[in-house]
């Protein structure tokens, strides 16, 4: 299932981190397709989340560049990158947790309100329409995820998988051509697993570029059409994950670190 | 006369005693990872403590001095006992924490002028009379503050990097979480960062009163020096206290010769800029008070 | 936020029977001194009022005397030194201090909350200095004999002439009815809604593509420039104006209004908390300097045992005395020292 053909939505040039004298990420380089599932796997430490940081915008990388749609986005703001259309995830429970969950995602929508501030104040009639449209927007979305039951609650009183999988829909509720997953699936039971796991399938088929880390080697393999190997912030191995599984320095990494 | 040596001299008292402050600043704001502005009042306190031993209570100087100190300690782990560790785990600490050390700021600059009074005091100066050396006449008082201060700062950087506290304290300002999974009682740590960076507040009280007088509004008027030194030091580095507190006796005394009152304007204006471009500071690592 | 809708009509109608009652109090009661008490309560609300705007965004301002400050020598300059009228002095109060607000944001705002304090204390300071050091601002013993309102003269009514307490009374009410709808209307809006997100967590907002430096600006100059407005009336409303009376003591107090109140209930809880800090004293007399110790002792007691201030306790969402953190599990844990969790 793969989807090459050949237009780059993402390209990550020599990009390096480096801090106290460590480098987190070490001239890491590689292309993301239009449309692919890029896994991004590896030992803990070696890089992963401060790669998905520096794309994201939040975390200055030390040298390289990288280049979003042609645009070379390696000095922008966070803000300014998600409005370019790329989303991303955190690892562990970031939401806005005494809001309920559809507040949640509405405020996601936020880079969509697209009235203009006058009309805004004095609350005219179309103002009133955008928000009920957003409303229902971010609804569809919480359907979609499977969470609409839930849109009430407050997010602090949620279960784990439920708080990670409303991760995800903020990031979606962005609107993004590029999303950036981080371990979407940890702390997640096989039931949850299995509802991530369809939802990400069902985000490319709306035409989404998804970058995704995970450790869940089950996952990564029915989900990924390319796998990035990292280690010690370099990249050891890239290919299909048939090929990438029987590599010997990626077995010897993660058996390495044991 | 040589005048630059005179400032320079005059620059070097004034400057260690902003060094002891800061240090005791920058101890509290990298181990315990608050804001302490309540942390001018026990520079007060301390000096008005000597005066009250020396005064009233006819102990000789030093055993006054260290009468100050150790109140300055106390009142200073109270602090953390009774109000600081309570919220300074919570959400919202640094609203709660600033709150907080501005009641305490409060209740101790007003506490301080009905139990002292509200007229400056001074201290007979311990050791009187001057020496002529390279062109400055040196009173020996100010020589020794300047060698209190190297003695006391040399102290406390000796203990800070030597002693069992000291690696304690540094592990903690590292990683709380880290330090108790190596066995170290952090809380007890906050406690001891927290009294030792008032007594060093108190010290320097208590060490500048014989020299420069006391002043009921001295902690007040020090505090945003201080704390804006610390920033621009690093709010995590002692180096960057010892460097901060040095350059600003030498801009004040320059400072104050040259251009009178507004010297202070010019430094904290000198200090926004380089905040601006450098936020975390010049040296140190920056510190997480839990706002962005 | 956006369900609640209940909630939101309970905030409107006692807001509006609030200012019923307000609106009838000098009809009521002719003292001037108590009018003078409510009309000072009102102002120093609208104070507190602007922390809480700040407050909201993650800003924590100690230099909200300052823009204060700005809006009250604004008039009384242009009145007095330029003859103009106060009706121009008002908005040119809050213009003016709105404007030093959007030029220092780039310094005070780029570089996070800590550097937003302290250089918003030292701006304080400053404030004091230049103009206790400016003989065309009055020095230290500052501006007297500022004069009072300019007369309104509408058709088809008599003249009003601020004389006495009441004109100013309702003008300070009014005032206070035009910055609560104002606020209310940013609140509603995008901006708003983005304040709202910076204030739970900043990096989630960036993530979703809010500028948080941007709105956090935008926080700041609305904040500062109704600040500047109530200045303006303040000073025409004292009569006189010097720098001490616009340091941090006085920003202290606003703090202490709000959180005594309780952060979250629009202008109540600021309206209550000044209330109380207004009254309380005046009905036991107490002297200036006990004064500042019993902020002092009240700042600390509210955030140990009730850090969301006098109103959280009515809040739906919890059952009475939650907020109330107990006096007996403060006394247990104070005195023991020993390894705890550490968490955050």
């Amino acid at each position: 299932m793969t989807s090459q053909n050949g237009e780059a939505v993402l390209e990550i040039k020599e990009l390096t981190k480096e801090f106290g004298g460590v480098q987190a990420v070490n001239a890491l380089s590689f292309k993301v397709f239009k449309n692919e599932i890029l896994g991004i796997i590896g030992p803990n430490g070696a890089g992963k989340t401060t790669v998905i940081n520096m794309v994201s915008g939040f975390s200055p990388s030390t040298h390289g560049n990288i280049i979003f749609e042609n645009n070379n986005i390696t000095k922008l703001k966070a803000h300014q990158i998600a409005s370019l259309g790329i989303g991303r995830n955190f690892q562990s429970s970031f939401l806005f947790m005494d809001l309920t969950v559809i507040e949640n995602v509405y405020l996601a929508f936020h880079l969509n309100y697209k009235s203009k501030i006058w009309a805004q104040l004095l609350r005219l009639p179309s103002v009133r329409q955008e928000e009920n449209e957003l409303k229902r927007k971010a609804e569809v979305i919480l359907e979609e995820m499977g969470l609409s039951s839930i849109k009430n609650e407050i997010t602090r009183n949620l279960p784990h998988g439920y708080q990670r999988m409303l991760g995800v829909c903020i990031a979606l509720a962005t609107q993004p051509k590029l999303l950036l997953l981080d371990e979407p699936m940890t702390g997640m039971n096989q039931n949850e697993i299995q509802i991530m796991l369809s939802l990400v399938k069902g985000i490319r088929e709306k035409g989404i570029t998804i970058v995704m880390i995970e450790h869940n080697m089950s996952a990564v393999l029915q989900l990924c059409d390319r796998l990035i190997v990292l280690n010690h912030g370099q990249k050891i191995a890239e290919g299909i994950p048939q090929e990438i599984i029987s590599n010997k320095f990626v077995i010897e990494a993660y058996l390495g670190k044991e | 006369m040589d005048i630059y040596g005179q400032l320079f001299f005059n620059g070097l008292a004034i400057g260690l005693v902003y060094v002891m402050l800061c240090s005791g600043m920058v101890l509290i704001q990298s181990v315990n990872q608050i804001i302490f502005i309540a942390f001018g009042q026990f520079y007060t306190i301390g000096a008005f403590l000597t005066w009250i031993g020396v005064d009233k209570l006819n102990f000789p100087y030093f055993a006054a001095l260290a009468f100050g100190v150790a109140i300055s300690f106390i009142l200073g782990a109270l602090t953390y006992l009774l109000i600081l560790r309570h919220i300074q785990f919570k959400q919202g600490k640094f609203l709660a924490t600033l709150i907080a050390s501005t009641g305490l700021m409060l209740v101790l600059q007003q506490g301080s002028l009905l139990v002292f009074g509200t007229l400056p005091q001074s201290i007979p100066p311990i050791f009187k009379g001057t020496l002529n050396f390279w062109g400055i006449t040196a009173n020996i008082d100010k020589m020794t503050v300047i060698a209190m201060g190297i003695i006391i700062t040399l102290f406390l950087f000796f203990f800070y990097e030597k002693s069992r506290i000291g690696r304690g304290m540094r592990a903690t300002s590292f990683s709380p979480e880290i330090a108790e999974m190596h066995g170290i009682n952090t809380n007890l740590i906050f406690l001891v960062t927290l009294g030792v960076g008032t007594a060093m507040a108190g010290v320097a009280g208590g060490i500048i009163a014989p020299t420069y007088g006391i002043d009921p509004q001295m902690g007040a008027s020090v505090v945003w020096t201080i704390m804006a030194m610390t920033m621009v030091g690093g709010p995590d580095s002692l180096l960057g206290a010892l460097a901060g507190g040095l350059i600003v006796g030498q801009i004040l005394s320059f400072g104050q010769f040259y251009i009178g009152g507004m010297v202070q304007v010019v430094l904290f204006v000198i200090i926004a800029i380089i905040l601006f471009f450098k936020p975390n500071g010049l040296l140190g690592r920056g510190i997480d008070i839990g706002v962005e | 936020m956006l369900a609640n809708k209940l909630s939101h009509n309970i905030k409107t109608i006692s807001f509006f029977v609030t200012i019923l009652i307000l609106a009838i109090v000098p009809i009521i009661v002719k003292s001037p001194y108590y009018l003078d008490l409510i009309i000072v309560t009102i102002v120093y609300a609208v104070m507190a009022m602007t922390f809480i705007i700040l407050l909201k965004t993650g800003l924590v301002s100690l230099g909200l005397a300052v823009f204060w400050g700005l809006g009250a020598y604004t008039s009384a300059i242009l009145v007095m030194k330029l003859g103009l009228s106060f009706w121009i002095g008002l908005p040119a109060g809050a213009i003016v201090a709105g404007l030093f607000a959007f030029v220092l944001s780039p310094f005070l705002l780029k570089s996070g909350g800590i550097t937003f304090l302290l250089l918003n204390a030292v701006l304080g300071l400053l404030f004091i200095v230049i103009i206790g050091n400016s003989t065309f601002l009055g020095m230290y013993t500052g501006i007297n004999n500022i004069p009072e309102v300019d007369p309104i003269k509408l058709p088809f009514l008599p003249v009003i002439e601020f004389v006495s307490k009441i004109p100013y009374y309702y003008l300070g009410l009014i005032l206070l009815i035009v910055i609560v709808l104002v606020v209310s209307a940013f609140n509603a809006t995008k901006i708003g809604k983005a304040w709202t997100a910076i204030g739970l967590k900043p990096r989630l907002a960036e993530s979703i593509g809010i500028n948080v430096y941007r709105y956090r600006m935008y926080a700041f100059v609305l904040a500062s420039a109704i600040a500047g407005l109530i200045g303006a009336f303040w000073a025409h409303y004292e009569g006189f104006i010097q720098p001490n009376g616009f340091n941090m003591w006085m920003t202290n107090y606003f703090q202490l209004y709000a959180i005594l109140g309780g952060i979250g209930h629009g202008i109540a809880g600021p309206l209550l908390g000044a209330a109380i800090m207004k009254f309380f004293p005046e009905m036991i007399r107490f002297t200036q300097q006990l004064g500042n110790i019993i902020t002092g002792v009240l700042l600390i007691l509210l955030i140990l045992f009730l850090p969301r201030g006098i109103l959280s306790l009515f809040d739906k969402k919890r059952k009475f005395g939650e907020g109330f953190i107990f006096i007996r599990n403060w006394a247990k844990s104070s005195f023991t020292i020993n390894r705890k969790e550490v968490k955050k």
